[in-house]
């Protein structure tokens, strides 16, 4: 039966590799190629070699968002993952967790644009945050959308919309366990810690690894949130405090407001893959503990 | 009332001369827009497309859009040719960048000159508009309509071998605008020198009114103070002259210095309106229209964008952004169409696009759309009547930043310094190293 | 990812009355945990009413939406809608991208579903090899490929062209898809069809008769989160659509909020273009919710 079967290998495979080889790998593969070249586009491809990465390495606009995105990665990962860990034990035998379950993992299936266009209505000085703090007496708020808060908002953002997601897979993680374990538990006299340290965390720990490559590249490519954050991006993208390498490469090719450098912005997009490759196949060492069978 | 309506009176009454000066000047020849293609040079035109497309920068509804869209409407009437328009809105020109590498080009695009120039010009991109500075409107050559007055001010309509890449149909200038049914005062003795204007903002700091409304986040608007002050004090060509100093030397001269500190002192003087740096355009140009602060340093385009909100019994003066220098110099930039060098119906876009010198709309661009007119013949709505004065008085022309179209000087250099002395957070001092140093930077870098 | 044995996940289980927890368990209730559930509850809430609350300001006017956010309509105001849907160009908007979503999210699994098919059941270094260079996609930022895309379309007229966007959807799906669904197939029990190889039937007929019609519940899932995923892709659309009438509604929704800098707030129309973003994934959650996390968790388990 195999051996028909490895027949249909063209048939089957070959659709699906023929558009993923020319619509994902080419392009990927083409990123790399102009960004040893100088070209804006239109117009003769000038070889490099390795300025491109030398120019963003000193630009201090790709320094911030480089900075930004690696914020995003591990600030508000580990905040998601501490919080989503914490809410999967709260919730692990709550009342009423299938419908807590639901509601907070709805957030993720909306576009981040959303709350970025909501945060200027909640935040900006008329808006709903400075409503509700007058109602408490306080008539001199923070500057929440000061350039430089911007990008707080926006790890904060993040943390409240995609930590429930997060959640949802850990929990099915824990609800893999046997409950026999927890009574087994129960009956060796164990605690709350004991339970977490020699039940629940070595059982879940797959589960963590893949949440954390699905938060690696789920992070380095953030966008919405950032573009829309508080109000329309105006002249050329929003402010650069709040910049990430996605937000760089796409204002530096098709911004507007100069000539688009596309060998830069693949610089700058091939690093960013980069970062990934390194930090998945760090993470894959890391998390290479014994799979337990149960 | 009586007393608003006495100071306004000399205001109308010049506008109104204005306007009938200019109807005696322009020739009494109402009319609909004249037929460029039969008057023009009907040889040079190809055969006649279906249909033609135009990106505007105008989004629908505003007053600009309504009479773009008549002067639109006429000339498909006129040549039986359908104009596919898109109402883009300011993001014309960041649409049309990463479009003028594809296949799918606008035959027309319109836009202000500081944007669309480094995009177009220097990366060899522009078509040209022979055709439409060709044609003849009212009875004129196209090229005619253009005054040569703001020609001087550091734009170049044409490339460097005299093709002409830009029609320009309307300028914008700038000025401090405030409401003058609440301070009659400043339309007939506005501040004069710098002093003087300080002297003011500190009366207002008494008052219940913030003295300047400026919305942070727009680097542009942050950086006109630097800019224009610059300008105003040392004359047209300072900028410049500052932005090619490739190694840096022009920002050590002690006037640089002195402008950044002015700038500077208007942060830590607090004479910005409270939250300033905190909240997205427009919420100040907002407040401002509310009458929460009494003046806002901005473009002449003010009227026509904030009339909508503005609180009622609002009317809206201006005067010059007050220097020490003897010589007036004012702020004229050009808002116009282009054509990518790509497009496939120039000839038919070039006579649209001069259709909208027309005098009949030009008049309606001055009144109904309450912008400056590119054509000194044209109407101009009372708003703007302060703003045309000072044109008419200043001893020379400018552009924002002297007209440059260095491609991402502005906006990666200068806006983001600029941006931290504007809100406070950065000295005039270190502004002019931080500056110095990012402008060697950039040479280096092109 | 080298599991080799087609073992079905182990069956969870659920005895009656766990919920309540053993003895032991409800002993250490500590205090923590009732804070803990306390605070759950309490964002529950407010996300609930943030959301009913934004379907709320979407029915009421600019003016006493700034002037009391908490009010409620006075009237039902479609013209908010009406405002979005002309001159928002939300009504074009939604109609491309709903044609563009369940074009693309058909035709993704389409494609997808042989390809994992295969992979998932025949074991040979080329089959694994193959697998892996798909699942190696879904390290790839979708800002690498935007400039090589955006040429690549244009020298083949497909820029600013929605043709060109489904496939682009079509291509960027493939690894999470193909990943997902091995896993899947590979989670189905193999001795149906080789009952079915046994009476006889060929392998194209195994396929479609038996393994596909068993994997209906993991297509559903795939195609729902396709669904979703090219529902809300902004970047890919921003990048690749030029001309209003050609927007998705996360491009219309931009362009609509940078309207308003310059023609003056309006939020009451803003609100409207988020609810038309936002409701169509609720009704879609309403209805497939459970199976959605389940089907999540069969792909992320292994």
């Amino acid at each position: 039966m195999d051996r028909e079967r490895r027949k249909l290998l063209i048939p089957l495979v070959g659709p699906a590799f023929v558009f993923y080889t020319v619509l994902f790998i080419i392009p990927s593969l083409a990123a790399i190629w102009i960004s040893f070249h100088k070209w804006a586009g239109a117009g003769p491809m000038e070889f490099v070699g390795f300025k491109n990465y030398v120019r963003i390495a000193g630009d201090e606009l790709f320094r911030h968002s480089f900075v930004n995105t690696l914020k995003l990665l591990f600030v508000v990962g580990i905040i998601i993952f501490v919080v989503a860990f914490a809410l999967t034990l709260v919730l692990r035998d709550m009342w009423g967790k299938g419908a807590v379950r639901s509601i907070i993992f709805f957030p993720h299936l909306v576009n981040a644009l959303v709350y970025g266009a909501l945060a200027g209505f909640i935040f900006n000085p008329n808006g709903l945050v400075n409503k509700i703090l007058e109602v408490f007496g306080i008539d001199a708020p923070p500057a929440w959308l000061a350039t430089d808060n911007i990008f707080m908002l926006i790890m904060a953002t993040l943390v409240l919309t995609m930590t429930g997601y997060y959640t949802t897979i850990l929990m099915a993680g824990v609800d893999r366990i046997p409950p026999s374990l927890f009574e087994d538990c129960a009956l060796a006299g164990a605690n709350a810690w004991q339970r977490l340290r020699y039940v629940i965390l070595p059982l879940t720990w797959d589960v963590f690894g893949t949440c954390a490559v699905l938060w690696t590249i789920t992070s380095v490519k953030i966008f919405e949130v950032v573009w829309l954050f508080g109000g329309a991006a105006t002249e050329g993208g929003p402010p650069i405090q709040t910049w990430t390498v996605a937000v760089y490469t796409f204002v530096t090719a098709f911004g507007g407001t100069s000539i688009p450098a596309y060998g830069m912005a693949s610089a700058a997009s091939i690093i960013s893959l980069l970062l990934v490759l390194v930090l998945v196949v760090l993470l894959r060492r890391l998390m290479r503990r014994e799979a337990l069978e149960f | 009332m009586s007393n608003v309506a006495r100071k306004l009176v000399p205001v109308l009454l010049t506008g109104a001369m204005l306007a009938l000066a200019a109807c005696s000047g322009g020739g009494d020849t109402p009319a609909e827009p004249a037929p460029p293609a039969e008057n023009g040079e009907p040889a040079a035109l190809p055969e006649k497309p279906e249909s033609i497309s135009y990106w505007s920068m105008w989004n629908e509804g505003e007053t600009q859009q309504k009479v773009i869209a008549q002067a639109v409407k006429a000339w498909e009437e006129e040549t039986g040719i359908k104009v596919d328009v898109e109402w883009q809105g300011r993001g014309v020109v960041q649409k049309l960048t990463p479009a003028l590498n594809t296949n799918k080009v606008p035959d027309l695009v319109d836009a202000a000159y500081n944007k669309i120039a480094p995009i177009l010009v220097t990366t060899g991109q522009a078509g040209s508009l022979q055709g439409a500075y060709d044609t003849e409107i009212d009875g004129k050559k196209v090229s005619e309509l253009i005054p040569e007055k703001y020609l001087s001010g550091n734009t170049q309509l044409t490339l460097e071998d005299g093709t002409p890449w830009m029609l320009p149909y309307s300028i914008s200038s700038e000025g401090v605008w405030f409401d003058a049914a609440t301070h009659p005062d400043w339309s007939s003795a506005p501040p004069e020198t710098w002093d003087d204007f300080i002297t003011v903002l500190d009366e207002l700091k008494t008052s219940d009114q913030a003295p300047l409304a400026i919305d942070g986040d727009i680097g542009g608007y942050n950086s006109a103070w630097f800019s224009s002050l610059m300008i105003g004090e040392n004359g047209p060509g300072s900028v410049d002259n500052l932005i090619t100093s490739e190694d840096g030397s022009a920002w050590d001269a002690p006037e640089v210095l002195e402008i950044a500190q002015r700038v500077e002192s208007l942060a830590s003087g607090g004479y910005f309106i409270p939250g300033y740096n905190a909240s997205k355009f427009p919420a100040q140009q907002e407040a401002w229209g509310s009458g929460k602060a009494a003046m806002l340093f901005s473009g002449s385009w003010i009227p026509a964008e904030t009339s909508t909100y503005v609180k009622d019994g609002f009317e809206f003066d201006s005067f010059p952004l007050p220097t020490n220098s003897e010589k007036k110099y004012a702020r004229a930039e050009f808002v116009g169409y282009v054509t990518p060098a790509k497009a496939k119906n120039i000839e038919w876009a070039s006579n649209l696009a001069a259709s909208v010198l027309s005098i009949d709309i030009q008049n309606a661009y001055g009144t109904e759309a309450k912008s400056l007119p590119v054509r000194l013949d044209a109407e101009v709505s009372p708003e703007l009547q302060s703003v045309v004065d000072h044109l008419e008085a200043a001893d020379g022309i400018y552009a924002a930043f002297d007209g440059a179209i260095y491609p991402g000087y502005t906006d990666k250099v200068l806006f983001p310094i600029n941006n931290d002395l504007v809100l406070g957070k950065i000295s005039g001092e270190e502004f002019v190293a931080k500056m110095k140093a990012a402008t060697v930077d950039y040479w280096k870098n092109q | 990812m080298t599991q080799s044995t087609l073992t079905p996940p182990p069956p969870v289980t659920r005895k009656r009355g766990r919920s309540k927890g053993s003895p032991a368990e409800r002993g250490d209730k500590s205090v923590l945990r009732t804070i803990g559930i306390v605070i759950v509850w309490i964002s529950v809430a407010l996300g609930v009413l943030l959301l009913g609350w934004v379907i709320l300001q979407s029915l009421r006017d600019t003016r006493s939406i700034l002037g009391q956010p908490f009010g409620l309509p006075d009237a039902l105001r479609w013209d908010n809608y009406a405002r979005a849907w002309t001159g928002g160009n939300f009504g074009v908007a939604a109609w491309n991208s709903l044609t563009v979503t369940v074009i693309s999210s058909v035709l993704t699994i389409v494609v997808a579903a042989p390809a994992a098919y295969f992979l998932g059941r025949v074991e040979t270094p080329l089959t694994e090899g193959l697998t892996f260079y798909f699942i190696l996609g879904l390290g790839i930022p979708a800002q690498v490929i935007l400039i090589p895309l955006f040429i690549m379309l244009n020298s083949v007229y497909l820029t600013d062209s929605l043709i060109g966007l489904n496939l682009v959807y079509i291509g960027v799906s493939m690894p999470f898809t193909v990943f997902l669904l091995v896993g899947f197939f590979r989670s189905l029990p193999v001795e149906v069809e080789e009952a079915a190889a046994l009476d006889g039937a060929s392998p194209w007929g195994t396929m479609w008769r038996i393994a596909m019609p068993l994997a209906k519940g993991g297509l559903l899932t795939a195609f729902i989160l396709q669904v979703i995923s090219h529902w809300n892709e902004t970047l890919l659309a921003l990048t690749l659509l030029q001309s209003t009438e050609k927007y998705t509604l996360p491009v219309a929704l931009i362009s609509f909020i940078q309207q308003q800098t310059y023609s003056g707030a309006d939020w009451g129309g803003e609100f409207a273009g988020i609810v038309l973003i936002v409701l169509p994934m609720l009704a879609l959650y309403l209805w497939v919710g459970s199976k959605l996390s389940a089907g999540l968790t069969v792909g992320i388990g292994k």
